[in-house]
């Protein structure tokens, strides 16, 4: 009984900030497209693609040049958004409202173009997260309880919640937020009071693809990654997503942070691959139960 | 008909007959995922059937020791139940929904496939071998094209009869189908298994007259080609009816094989990304929608 209490606990101090960590990073993926599928109606299955892009971009800019991984996130950023905004307008906006069944096919043509392009690009090949240096040259400070927490968890977690609230302050406090969730609630309405719906599907499509693109910087500081990841990456965010409800940025990060603990809980008393099995498990429980996300009334 | 493939086979060399083998195993899994796509429900994870199927089969053959031509029928009833199971769900679901859960389900069956509880069943990362198919060589070619025609046939049956208008009515309205008295959620659910079934024989066939290897990427991960192969050749195609699925097949296969060869690797998987988007934007009939507008046009002009 002793043992079985040692073995439950004397690993929950790491446990606790790595679930923080893991689900900062969750956040940042989620929000991202569940900003486009909550607005536009479409989901971008090569969002995970982008994160790893990005991650990718990070990874040769600090390896060949020397950079620090901040700075390497400039660029990638800059190429990210335009691969984001090059899906929307040359996938997308040909067979925008055509038919569905269309834009689910495209999606995942995409995604499967991006994935094999990086494949060829990058080589399949595993990075492991050293080989991208810390972006605060290393360290870390020990917090009560004998628990390591690096600067990269802490800048991670920072970088994430903070984006957050400039989110959601962009969101529910300025005029193309407001524009942005009249489109979620009624596009047809948001239009005809004067809304661009064109214009602003482009900006949605680039704050989207710059919240993947941080995420990818932060996620390949962190982890491991290779071009075939985006899969995982992708399904993780619908998972998050599904759970907090459409288009809910305050669903979302409660999601997320649900996500981060149940994978990291999982992969810690169960075995390494339940940690992903369990977000399947969780995706499948909530679209039977209640597919519209457990955070939303009704 | 038979006698005139087995003549065909006789003449044309070893590796042409591989490759009309995996025409008739494609066609096979085209058209299964057609059955459910052309339902109103776009499915990205039949790969996890055709998985189930090439295992099912391995598993019975191997370990049970059951006779391969059985094991080659029976292997795919665990393809159709987890069919059942899928369908269940995504019967509750709409459009990007459905795509997202049936995507979730090729990772999940991967990490079944490589979990350390299943390892003696599945042999792990590794996959195993199973024993040689028992069927002589010569008569694989005929046989997989009866197993084809048979799936045309059932395909044919199933859109002339009353389930066929049914389903095609949930297709165009849901709402509407279920007001005049359609029971969606059931149908959607047989169609999901018969689909399940049909993908699971493909991928039987594919361990036992292709590839004779069984390994977990057959779960369209962490590649997601499997999974996207019939989609490809489907759309392609023409989506729709089986006529477009068979000159798709017919056409992407050989190219599929060529493209591996000479261009090889991830680019020529990105050449067929980049044509399945042009084909969505240009021409949403596929190929057979492009002939038939062709001759359409023809016949009026004269």
């Amino acid at each position: 009984m002793k043992i079985m209490a040692v073995f439950l606990l004397q690993h929950l101090g790491p446990l606790l900030i790595w679930g923080l960590v893991t689900s900062s990073v969750y956040l940042l993926m989620a929000t991202g497209l569940t900003l486009i599928f909550g607005t536009l109606r479409l989901v971008n299955f090569a969002h995970g693609d982008l994160i790893v892009l990005s991650a990718f971009i990070t990874f040769l800019l600090t390896t060949n040049m020397n950079l620090n991984p901040f700075i390497a996130l400039i660029p990638a950023m800059f190429v990210v958004m335009t691969v984001g905004v090059a899906i929307y307008r040359f996938g997308f906006k040909p067979i925008y409202g055509i038919s569905k069944v269309s834009e689910i096919l495209m999606t995942i043509g995409i995604s499967y173009i991006i994935e094999n392009a990086m494949a060829y690009y990058f080589l399949p090949v595993y990075r492991t997260s050293v080989e991208i240096p810390s972006p605060v040259g290393g360290g870390g400070v020990v917090l009560p309880g004998n628990v390591l927490m690096t600067y990269d968890m802490l800048e991670t977690i920072v970088v994430s919640w903070v984006l957050m609230i400039i989110l959601y302050y962009w969101l529910y406090r300025t005029g193309q937020g407001i524009a942005i969730r009249a489109l979620s609630q009624n596009p047809v309405g948001a239009s005809i009071s004067g809304v661009d719906v064109g214009r602003l599907s482009y900006v949605i499509f680039l704050v989207g693809s710059a919240l993947a693109a941080v995420a990818g910087a932060l996620y390949g500081i962190l982890y491991t990654f290779w071009p075939y990841n985006g899969i995982i990456l992708t399904l993780m965010a619908f998972s998050v997503m599904i759970l907090g409800g459409v288009g809910s940025i305050p669903g979302t990060m409660i999601a997320s942070l649900v996500m981060g603990y149940a994978v990291n809980f999982a992969s810690y008393y169960l075995g390494g691959c339940w940690g992903e099995a369990i977000s399947f498990i969780i995706l499948a429980l909530v679209l039977l139960v209640r597919p519209s996300g457990i955070f939303r009334g009704g | 008909m038979t006698i005139a493939v087995i003549l065909v086979s006789m003449m044309i060399g070893k590796y042409a007959e591989m490759i009309a083998i995996t025409i008739m195993i494609f066609y096979i899994y085209s058209l299964a995922w057609s059955l459910v796509a052309n339902t109103g429900m776009i499915s990205l994870g039949h790969a996890l059937f055709f998985a189930l199927g090439s295992y099912a089969y391995g598993i019975f053959s191997l370990i049970y020791g059951i006779n391969m031509i059985s094991a080659l029928f029976i292997g795919p009833i665990i393809g159709a139940l987890a069919g059942l199971a899928v369908g269940f769900i995504a019967g509750r679901l709409r459009d990007w929904y459905i795509g997202m859960f049936t995507f979730a389900l090729t990772p999940a069956g991967y990490a079944l496939a490589v979990s350390d509880q299943l390892k003696p069943w599945t042999g792990g990362a590794v996959g195993f071998a199973p024993p040689a198919f028992s069927l002589s060589m010569s008569i694989w070619l005929p046989f997989s094209a009866l197993l084809a025609f048979a799936t045309y046939m059932i395909v044919f049956t199933i859109q002339n009869s009353r389930m066929g208008f049914a389903l095609s009515a949930i297709n165009d309205d849901e709402v509407a189908a279920a007001t005049i008295g359609i029971n969606t959620r059931l149908y959607k659910i047989i169609i999901f298994g018969i689909s399940g079934y049909l993908s699971a024989l493909a991928g039987a066939m594919f361990v036992s007259m292709y590839s004779r290897y069984i390994s977990p990427e057959f779960f369209g991960y962490p590649d997601v080609s499997y999974n996207l192969w019939p989609i490809f050749y489907s759309i392609i195609g023409g989506m729709g009816t089986p006529e477009g699925v068979l000159l798709g097949t017919i056409i992407l296969d050989p190219l599929t094989e060529l493209a591996r060869t000479v261009i090889g690797g991830p680019l020529a998987l990105v050449t067929f990304g980049v044509l399945l988007a042009v084909v969505i934007i240009k021409t949403p009939g596929g190929i057979y929608g492009y002939v038939i507008k062709y001759f359409e046009a023809k016949s009026q002009m004269r």
